[in-house]
């Protein structure tokens, strides 16, 4: 699927939520957000390689719009009190939202009008500098010296060492090649490899994502066997 | 006192004054009171709405400054830079703060669904909006608009600025375009 939308061209999740709806003339309704929420994650996809940093705004939106997805899919799903409030004041901050929006819109046509006023002229306010007669160009140059050496036990900050960690698509890029070379695998051959709970964990999220994408199959022959992975016979 | 001669005796002191006058400064260096000051500004900044110089007044500020119509002569005559245009960005949360305040960071956030201290740092320095401590958090600041976002945007009276309700009144769950057919 692709996807029109540029990147910075938005000034966040609810500016982008308004123009996916508004793009399929849709109203700002719950059914409405379930039906753009696919188009919101692939953008989010994008995001995070390019602007890391609006990403935790993004996520929350999306965490909304996935519940509201799941209740539209599953209506018997229960959800509790404030998951529902959560997710259901998303049409009414879009409303909200999108009047400020209009409100914008006025301050930009003052604006482009470019009609300012200024104030008077006031001498007495011009900043002039007044040095010390006794300071030498080789004084200032010693005082900025030992400024910067002062900041430098400032911005000495302690270092961490990251642990690394196995992302869902790095495993899904595992997975694929090793099933490519081997046709045939099975979950305790994947797992024998994880160093840690962890990375069991996202090697079966991976799993899950591959045969929604199916691209594998699996099978079980009774229950708590190990589970057999075969490559789609498709692709 | 009679109003037009208090009117005569604010006008002469806010134009020897190159900085905003309060009407607490008022009050003290006139003889009069709050409600009659008040009086007097109000008339005053409608008497001028015309004339070369027009009377910004601000919550309990008041600032002499040219007419914006007058802008384009102004600007020559000054051989200055108009000031730079706002960007999307700012002009959503200076919407916001004009139509919320005074209003908080996290309120204003949370209406744009995104991180704000950026912007508001951007336009605190361009003097286009000021924070004050909350009177019922001393630990929340609130943002407003200042004499400066007047000047920028030419406004010469904040109650030139439409109504909140009457401007978005038209905005609605359902687009009412998409409902006809």
């Amino acid at each position: 699927m692709s996807i029109k939308v540029k990147l910075d061209q938005f000034e966040g999740p609810l500016d982008l939520l308004l123009q996916l709806i508004e793009d399929q003339q849709l109203d700002i309704t719950a059914v409405s957000l379930a039906a753009v929420t696919e188009q919101f994650l692939i953008y989010i996809k994008g995001l995070e390689q390019k602007n890391p940093m609006l990403l935790g705004d993004f996520l929350l939106i999306a965490a909304k719009l996935l519940v509201i997805k799941s209740k539209a899919l599953l209506p018997q799903l229960v959800l509790d009190a404030e998951e529902e409030d959560a997710a259901f004041d998303l049409t009414q901050r879009l409303l909200t939202y999108k009047k400020f929006k209009e409100a914008a819109k006025l301050l930009k046509r003052l604006d482009l009008k470019r009609r300012q006023s200024w104030i008077r002229e006031s001498e007495s306010d011009r900043i002039t500098f007044l040095p010390d007669p006794s300071i030498t160009p080789q004084l200032l140059a010693q005082s900025l010296k030992k400024v910067a050496e002062e900041l430098k036990e400032i911005i000495k900050l302690p270092k961490q060492i990251m642990a690394e960690v196995m992302s869902i698509s790095e495993k899904i890029a595992h997975i694929q090649k090793l099933i490519s070379d081997k046709i045939q695998t099975s979950l305790s051959e994947l797992i024998k490899e994880s160093k840690n709970k962890t990375e069991v964990i996202v090697t079966f999220l991976a799993l899950l994502e591959l045969i929604k994408q199916r691209t594998l199959t699996v099978e079980q022959n009774e229950m708590f066997s190990d589970i057999i992975i075969k490559r789609t016979a498709a692709s | 006192m009679d109003i037009n001669k208090l009117k005569s005796q604010i006008l002469s002191i806010i134009f020897v004054s190159g900085k905003p006058v309060s009407l607490k400064e008022l009050m003290e260096t006139l003889d009069a009171d709050e409600e009659s000051l008040k009086k007097a500004v109000s008339e005053l900044v409608s008497d001028n709405q015309h004339s070369g110089i027009v009377i910004l007044a601000l919550r309990d500020k008041l600032q002499l400054v040219s007419n914006p119509e007058n802008s384009s002569q102004v600007k020559k005559f000054l051989s200055l830079e108009l000031r730079e245009k706002l960007t999307d960005a700012a002009l959503e949360t200076l919407a916001v703060v004009t139509y919320k305040q005074p209003v908080s960071k996290a309120e204003i956030e949370n209406i744009r669904g995104v991180n704000s201290q950026y912007i508001l740092r951007q336009l605190l320095i361009r003097g286009l909006i000021e924070k004050t401590e909350s009177p019922s958090d001393r630990r929340v600041q609130l943002y407003k608009t200042t004499l400066e976002f007047m000047q920028h945007l030419g406004i010469k009276d904040m109650s030139e600025l439409p109504d909140f309700e009457e401007l978005t009144k038209h905005i609605q769950l359902s687009n009412p375009e998409t409902n006809e057919n």
